[in-house]
């Protein structure tokens, strides 16, 4: 019996399948009515490629269906961004609430100068009202606009007690009166036109300031209550959206 | 079903004009990577992760033949699944063929089989068995094209493009995986025909 090299077996095998160019074929049709050996490796070879095809199919034990997720999809796909762009507003927003605070506390600070020397009569008070609380209170006096803004809020009915009642060599152009810590609550406008033989008489801005003061002292608290109000509005805000985020990447 | 629109839908997003493309694939799907692994929870597994893998790549489909493209796509995910195996050997292929146990056969969820012999239904589930351990046996490269086109009836362009090699190694390939199949079916005369017992009978 002739054996079949692994050529034969791979043209016959083609054959099967008509796979073979018709040259080849008609070769492989010459010797398979000459050699029963090839016809019977043919019929196996048939046999079984017969019997591959009705092997059982099986079902999909599932649909395979994908979902947006699956895929990495969205489906809200319009949220996701809508969150990023409501934090980085808010976020924003914060950054430029705490800034304008900030900048508001540098301010005050930077005058700060002011209430220290409006606070330094009144400590000087307990003991001895030296040369130099004096000088202070006069550099202080000096400074109508800066002095009587920054100082505003510090500014104490001791204080302006004492500012009054003690005599400012420095300052020539009027004398502290003695006027009572009562008087410097009430506008005097009209004590700015007093004579200047008058000796003791009160600074001239001071009781003017006094009511303006306070509007200012009132202004810049309602700010500053409004920024801290933002400013934790704004933080709490920003940590719901950040939770949001976090919950919808699970 | 207009394939090539459901393709184009798909490509421009249209998840569910891919879904309809699933459906109309899952069974040869499922089937190509239940015969490669021999395993039908890996088969499952390697058909889904091909469906997402082929939706994500869809724009790299560029024609031809889309039965073709998306089974190439489950055999690559099935190869990955074999190398896998290989580094952590645990189960063999042979302890993996439901189809070995009648009574998972049913479990199983098999189609209707074709023809059948008329004969015995019985001796049909044996010789079944009996090609499917032949089949479970054989290197995994020569099962692939024998499943290819032998069980799955593609023709030898069509496998070439599934598996991503030429015509000549689909052929050589599939003649080696046959005679392989043959010898091992030695084993199981009592099935067998005429031609083969004929061939024993001369040696």
């Amino acid at each position: 019996m002739t054996r079949l090299t692994d050529h034969d077996l791979e043209q016959l095998s083609a054959y099967l399948d008509g796979e073979l160019k018709p040259s080849e074929a008609a070769e492989i049709e010459a010797r398979l009515k000459a050699e029963p050996e090839l016809q019977r490796s043919l019929s196996q070879l048939r046999w079984m490629s017969d019997n591959l095809k009705r092997l059982p199919t099986l079902r999909a034990p599932r649909s395979y269906r994908l979902t947006p997720e699956m895929v990495g999809q969205r489906t809200g796909s319009w949220r996701l961004p809508a969150l990023r762009l409501a934090t980085a507003v808010m976020a924003l927003a914060l950054v430029a609430v705490i800034g304008l605070d900030f900048l508001g506390s540098a301010g005050r600070m930077s005058l700060a100068g002011a209430p220290q020397a409006m606070e330094a009569p009144a400590s000087v008070q307990d003991s001895v009202q030296s040369e130099q609380a004096r000088t202070e209170k006069t550099e202080a006096d000096s400074q109508p606009a800066a002095g009587a803004q920054a100082g505003a809020v510090e500014e104490t009915p001791l204080a302006n007690a004492l500012r009054a009642a003690e005599p400012t060599p420095g300052a020539d152009l009027s004398s502290p009166a003695e006027t009572p810590p009562m008087a410097m609550a009430v506008p005097q406008t009209g004590n700015t036109e007093a004579p200047p033989t008058i000796t003791q008489t009160p600074l001239p801005a001071e009781p003017v300031e006094s009511g303006e003061v306070r509007a200012a002292r009132d202004q810049n608290t309602a700010r500053m209550a409004i920024l801290r109000w933002s400013e934790i509005l704004l933080g709490a805000g920003l940590l719901l959206l950040f939770a949001v985020q976090i919950k919808n990447r699970r | 079903m207009d394939e090539s629109g459901l393709i184009g839908d798909a490509q421009r997003g249209d998840l569910e004009a891919f879904n309809r493309l699933i459906f109309a694939y899952k069974d040869q799907v499922y089937n190509l990577a239940y015969r490669i692994l021999g395993d039908p929870l890996a088969a499952d597994d390697a058909a889904q992760e091909a469906f997402i893998s082929a939706y994500k790549g869809l724009r790299r489909y560029r024609g031809g033949s889309f039965r073709a493209w998306i089974l190439r796509i489950v055999t690559n995910a099935c190869y990955d699944e074999l190398r896998r195996r290989k580094r952590r050997p645990t189960i063999g292929m042979e302890d993996l063929n439901p189809l070995d146990d009648p009574e998972e056969t049913d479990s199983a969820g098999v189609l209707a089989a074709e023809g059948g012999d008329p004969e015995s239904e019985a001796q049909q589930a044996e010789l079944a068995r009996a090609l499917e351990e032949c089949l479970g046996g054989l290197p995994d490269e020569f099962r692939l094209v024998a499943v290819l086109v032998d069980v799955q009836g593609h023709d030898y362009r069509e496998a070439s493009q599934v598996l991503g090699t030429p015509l000549g190694t689909v052929k050589s390939r599939l003649a080696r995986a046959r005679l392989r199949m043959r010898d091992c079916l030695q084993a199981h005369r009592e099935l067998l025909p005429a031609a083969f017992r004929l061939e024993d009978e001369a040696t």
